[in-house]
């Protein structure tokens, strides 16, 4: 039989497991419907959650006023809040206490000294249990500028340093790591890009983290439209395949493995390409249209084909490894769960042990996220090549191993 | 002639056969009876080339490799098919042959194993009894001379019994050689012409099969 009627049949044995299909196809779209629904009443009436909240600075040093600009003009809170400036703490207080305003954003005096002296420059976000979540958005931004502003400052004053060591005046240089930090921050705040570590999209960057979490979702789901492909590939080590000596020889055994590897991923990327088209309504319409860019379709649908690949491959690996259906499936089940928490899509990348999070970065599902986020949301050239040189040695990776099992198991004489 | 021997398959410390000999000539059938462990399964997976022995060797009339492989036709005691295919798509799958001639065998097979009129049918709609006439018919494909049939009457009735028989002599008779694993060898009387009885790896039996029936009926008495 020709390899392309190998595949034809292939594709019927798995997509007439009905139960399963649907399982696999309709359960996303469920998940990702509950999410989007947070979204979609704001979207469709037009209403918008404006968070309000007071901010009060008592640091009267350029920088800090730079800084407290930058956090009134961030990308992630810009649609979503209202922001009072107040001259002192009591009028802040009373705003709260009115329910004018949700939080209280308090900025020390000695704010910048702080900053500048190796210190522990603190903020302070006032706000009653009631508004617990909304304190958590601006404390994530707050968290990730801080980040942005210490590091630079760090960088700045080692360069100070350098100049002062080498004869240059010391009041100079202060002014001009003033002068630097003033324009460093006015040229960040017309920066899309964060510069966590995390990548352009993470829970802690600038963005809003409902971009971060869909694509999320997008890669959760895809690895999980690989079970059914693990299952048949579980059942068929275990059975007739071998059994029938099928795999016997090394070309039906590569037709074998390229028919599975295909028809995974053929799954794999319809469950995509039903997930996308819904989780993009989320995006606003216009803002949508502004993305949709050349370039952005360009990119994504590599990135789905070798997303999908990926997990294909780690179907037949695990399918070949583990010869028994239902604990593959269960194992499968789990490593997916576990990719997931370790790749940052439960949990917030900045919140897991430092050791966790790195494993979490080699593993498929943490590049197809970030593939996937650069791709639909915002292009960067050098991380998406990153992320998919990645993800490529990994699915090279998978598929050999999981070919030389496949190998393996037909072995006879 | 299909010819295996000096057949020897370890697990860990328990050997499963031991220093097994075979052979099998066309148009002949041999059955192959022993207790639960005794090394039948083992010993027809070996000759099917589904095993490899750990030591001693299988011969196919002077074939090796694809064509050695081509040449044995095997049916597992379980229905080692593919539940989501039809029966025509299962058939279509483990044949070699090329399209044309492919076309022709499946249909030939089809009229024969009695299996024409439900060959769209998915197999996991079937019955257990048709279920083994398609894993039957699977093997058959390729056209095999010889052919290994490990416990082909498990949960059959009396008629799918008698049916199988009929089918299996037929085949024998056109010149096919036949291997049947068994535990019930008064059903295999009437097809059989030779006998090999294991016991925890060791061959106790090898001889024809009149000389084994008139033992068992001399225990017996």
């Amino acid at each position: 039989m020709s390899l392309w009627r190998w595949i034809a049949l292939d594709l019927k044995r798995l997509f007439r497991g009905r139960a399963l299909i649907l399982a696999t196809l309709i359960t996303p779209l469920v998940g990702l419907m509950v999410f989007a629904s947070v979204v979609a009443p704001m979207l469709l009436e037009e209403k918008r959650i404006i968070i309000p909240y007071a901010i009060c600075n008592e640091d009267s040093s350029e920088p800090v006023r730079q800084f407290v600009r930058l956090l009134t003009n961030a990308e992630s809170l810009k649609s979503l809040t209202a922001v009072y400036p107040v001259k002192d703490m009591q009028t802040g207080y009373e705003l709260l206490a009115s329910g004018n305003v949700s939080l209280l954003v308090h900025v020390p005096a000695d704010f910048y000294t702080d900053i500048s002296t190796g210190g522990n420059p603190a903020m302070y976000i006032i706000a009653s249990e009631a508004h617990s979540f909304e304190q958590s958005i601006v404390r994530i931004t707050v968290d990730s500028l801080l980040s942005i502003v210490g590091q630079s400052q760090n960088v700045l004053q080692r360069f100070a340093g350098e100049a002062i060591d080498a004869g240059a005046d010391e009041a100079a240089a202060n002014d001009w790591i003033g002068g630097q930090m003033s324009g460093g921050i006015e040229e960040y705040m017309h920066r899309r890009a964060a510069l966590s570590q995390g990548g352009i999209l993470s829970a802690y960057s600038e963005y809003f983290p409902v971009q971060y979490y869909l694509c999320a979702l997008f890669s959760i789901f895809a690895a999980l439209a690989m079970l059914p492909a693990l299952y048949l590939s579980s059942a068929d080590m275990g059975g007739p395949v071998v059994k029938r000596g099928l795999l016997a020889s090394r070309p039906a055994a590569s037709k074998y493995y390229l028919g599975r590897l295909i028809s995974g991923a053929a799954l794999i990327l319809l469950a995509l390409a039903l997930l996308i088209p819904i989780g993009a309504v989320t995006e606003e319409a216009d803002a949508l249209l502004a993305n949709m860019a050349d370039t952005v379709w360009l990119a994504l649908a590599p990135a789905l084909i070798l997303t999908a690949l990926s997990f294909s491959a780690l179907a037949l690996f695990l399918g070949a490894l583990i010869n028994r259906p239902r604990l593959a499936l269960w194992c499968g089940f789990f490593i997916v769960l576990t990719m997931a928490a370790l790749s940052g899509a439960l949990v917030a990348e900045g919140a897991l042990p430092a050791l966790l999070a790195e494993i979490g970065r080699w593993t498929p599902l943490k590049s197809a996220m970030s593939l996937l986020a650069n791709s639909l949301f915002s292009l960067d050239s050098a991380r998406y090549a990153q992320d998919t040189l990645r993800l490529a040695a990994m699915f090279i990776a998978l598929a050999l191993a999981g070919y030389k099992l496949v190998l393996r198991k037909g072995a006879a004489l | 002639m299909l010819i295996g021997h000096g057949l020897t398959k370890r697990y860990g410390d328990r050997y499963a056969l031991r220093n097994a000999a075979i052979e099998l000539s066309s148009g002949s059938a041999l059955m192959l009876l022993g207790r639960n462990g005794s090394g039948k399964t083992t010993l027809l997976n070996i000759l099917a080339l589904a095993m490899r022995a750990d030591s001693g060797t299988v011969q196919i009339d002077e074939l090796s490799g694809r064509a050695a492989r081509e040449a044995i036709g095997f049916v597992p005691q379980e229905i080692a098919l593919f539940e989501e295919l039809s029966v025509e798509e299962n058939l279509r799958v483990w044949c070699t042959l090329p399209r044309a001639a492919a076309k022709e065998r499946l249909d030939a097979l089809l009229e024969r194993l009695d299996l024409y009129s439900m060959r769209k049918k998915l197999l996991r709609r079937l019955s257990g009894g048709q279920k083994r006439r398609v894993n039957l018919a699977v093997a058959l494909m390729g056209c095999p001379r010889y052919l290994l049939l490990d416990e082909p009457f498990v949960g059959a009735d009396e008629d799918s019994e008698g049916r199988m028989l009929e089918l299996l002599a037929g085949y024998r008779d056109s010149g096919l050689g036949l291997i049947i694993v068994s535990h019930q060898p008064r059903t295999l009387r009437t097809i059989a012409d030779r006998a090999m009885v294991l016991e925890r790896g060791e061959t106790t039996f090898y001889g024809a099969a009149e000389d084994y029936f008139a033992a068992l009926e001399d225990r017996e008495l």
